[in-house]
């Protein structure tokens, strides 16, 4: 597993940094985010494409953690990212430079990454066909009172 | 010929057939002409705000209104729509996009209920608004209609439109966010016979004119839920429009046939504020960060508006970064929230604002 390479998964999925918050939302899921601190810092150098040791490195620059702890704090953080469906593996990996974690600050306390995610607003975000249907269930939709007249006026 | 040159080409022949209808309006300063196909769908614009007039020019946008009672004479488009109407989720993405129809400057969507095609061309400022058949549309269409369509249209326009609330003055008001039941529709009819006016209780449109965002109203209806809303706000709970309405719908008012001297068109916006129901009698206001705020503007407006994507998420992302933001500790005695809200306007958004100095006390 830790040599598999992950990236965010845009478009799908949008960012943004708000101070040492970073809040994102899946437009396909309708789920959205928030994550501090070692947290967004992982997600935003997810989006560079990396694999576990790459960012338990990047991170242990900025964090006061060794990059083995980091590493093995990492492995719940990526599963959740991948059940939210916000990083993906990356099958063909593409050139870039060196991760550079975001900031110049060194030896930060390093907490466990984590995600809160919000899935309240799923039911909105993605058409429902169920509640057109009657019981004879898709596609016969439901009958109206009235298949002619519009209401109000 | 291409889907849109299609679907105009169908609503002439409605047209030829069923007569034609128009109706002008003024929205965030476009001029907007809505035709109709037969008078089946007129009232539609009742919901629209109406504005000081302005003589006629070219209209910046023409929206074209029909239904399926006809079938398109062009065999191809006929047999798309029927496709598209009885196999949908064949045809269309997670958020309704049409998956065979991309076009450069052409949004397009279908909403599966109530079975509302929406089409907007960019490169000529047209749209189009379908319904699959005659049959009554559900409430919510009926008090914000078109709401895609616009977004489309208005994006493209600079102008955002937001899951939000608005109250405020000539000189400046505020936008009020959260979710379903959180306390901005309330808040916001709480300010009708206030110093401050209504600008809309849950959809606005917002755009950065000279440096400053103002925002526009959109819908002139409102939407109350429950008997304690009702009973909260007698003065209008008198003119509900569907009082026979079914159990899990909202009442609705064309509010602005009743209190047409408390709507305003249009404000520059001094702050955003996130309502919060505390159960004290008394109202505050304490700042909050703009990450909340996000959290409580972006999600819920991404999710009503099907076809948003990176460019409303960067306007959303930079309104709150542009404004100050607030949380609004709702108290339980209504009459005096528009005083705290007016006194935030009034005794300036720039300093923090807390509990002491802003309280209706």
């Amino acid at each position: 597993m830790s040599d598999l390479c992950y990236r965010v998964n845009t478009p799908e999925v949008l960012y943004e940094m708000f101070d040492d918050e970073l809040v994102a939302i899946h437009l396909e899921t309708g789920s959205y985010h928030s994550l501090f601190a070692a947290s967004a810092d992982a997600f935003v150098l997810l989006a560079e494409e990396a694999t576990v040791p790459e960012l338990a490195h990047a991170l242990s620059q900025k964090y006061a953690a060794g990059a083995d702890q980091i590493e093995a704090a990492l492995g719940e953080f990526v599963a959740q990212l991948q059940k939210e469906n916000l990083i993906s593996v990356v099958e063909a990996r593409k050139t870039r430079g060196p991760l550079q974690v975001p900031g110049s600050e060194s030896g930060l306390p390093f907490i466990p990454p984590t995600v809160a995610a919000y899935h309240e607003l799923q039911g909105l975000f993605l058409i429902d066909p169920i509640h057109e249907v009657d019981e004879r269930g898709w596609p016969h939709e439901r009958p109206t009172d009235d298949d002619t007249a519009q209401k109000g006026g | 010929m291409d889907f849109a040159s299609l679907l105009s080409e169908y609503f002439d022949e409605a047209v030829e057939d069923q007569g034609l209808a128009s109706e002008c309006i003024e929205l965030a300063g476009r001029q907007i002409e809505f035709c109709f196909a037969g008078d089946r769908w007129t009232s539609l614009t009742r919901a629209l705000v109406r504005g000081a007039l302005r003589p006629w020019a070219k209209p910046d946008l023409r929206v074209m209104v029909w239904d399926g009672e006809q079938a398109p004479r062009n065999h191809v488009l006929k047999a798309y729509l029927f496709a598209l109407t009885n196999s949908f989720l064949d045809y269309i993405g997670p958020r309704g996009q049409l998956l065979d129809v991309q076009a450069p400057g052409l949004e397009a969507l279908y909403v599966p209920m109530p079975g509302l095609l929406f089409a907007v061309n960019l490169k000529n400022n047209t749209a189009f608004c379908w319904k699959r058949n005659t049959s009554q549309l559900p409430y919510w269409e009926i008090v914000s209609p078109f709401r895609p369509l616009l977004h489309c249209w208005f994006r493209a326009q600079g102008i955002q439109l937001l899951h939000a609330a608005a109250v405020g003055t000539q000189k400046g008001g505020l936008l009020l966010t959260g979710r379903g039941g959180s306390g901005k529709s309330s808040t916001a009819m709480a300010c009708l016979n206030s110093g401050l006016q209504y600008l809309c209780d849950d959809f606005c449109m917002t755009g950065l004119q000279e440096g400053v965002y103002s925002a526009f109203g959109l819908y002139a209806t409102a939407k109350l839920e429950g008997p304690e809303d009702l009973a909260r706000f007698p003065l209008i709970a008198k003119n509900v429009w569907n009082p026979d309405r079914n159990g899990d719908e909202k009442a609705a008012f064309f509010l602005q046939e009743y209190f047409p001297e408390s709507f305003i068109g249009q404000f520059p916006v001094k702050g955003i504020l996130l309502p919060v129901v505390t159960g004290r009698s008394d109202t505050y206001i304490v700042p909050c960060s703009g990450s909340r705020a996000f959290s409580a503007l972006a999600p819920s407006t991404l999710s009503h508006l099907p076809a948003s994507g990176d460019t409303d998420f960067r306007f959303l992302c930079e309104l709150p970064r542009a404004v100050p933001t607030y949380e609004l500790r709702l108290g339980t005695d209504i009459a005096r929230i528009p005083s705290v809200l007016e006194h935030l306007l009034v005794h300036g958004l720039k300093a923090v604002a807390g509990p002491e100095a802003v309280a209706a006390k």
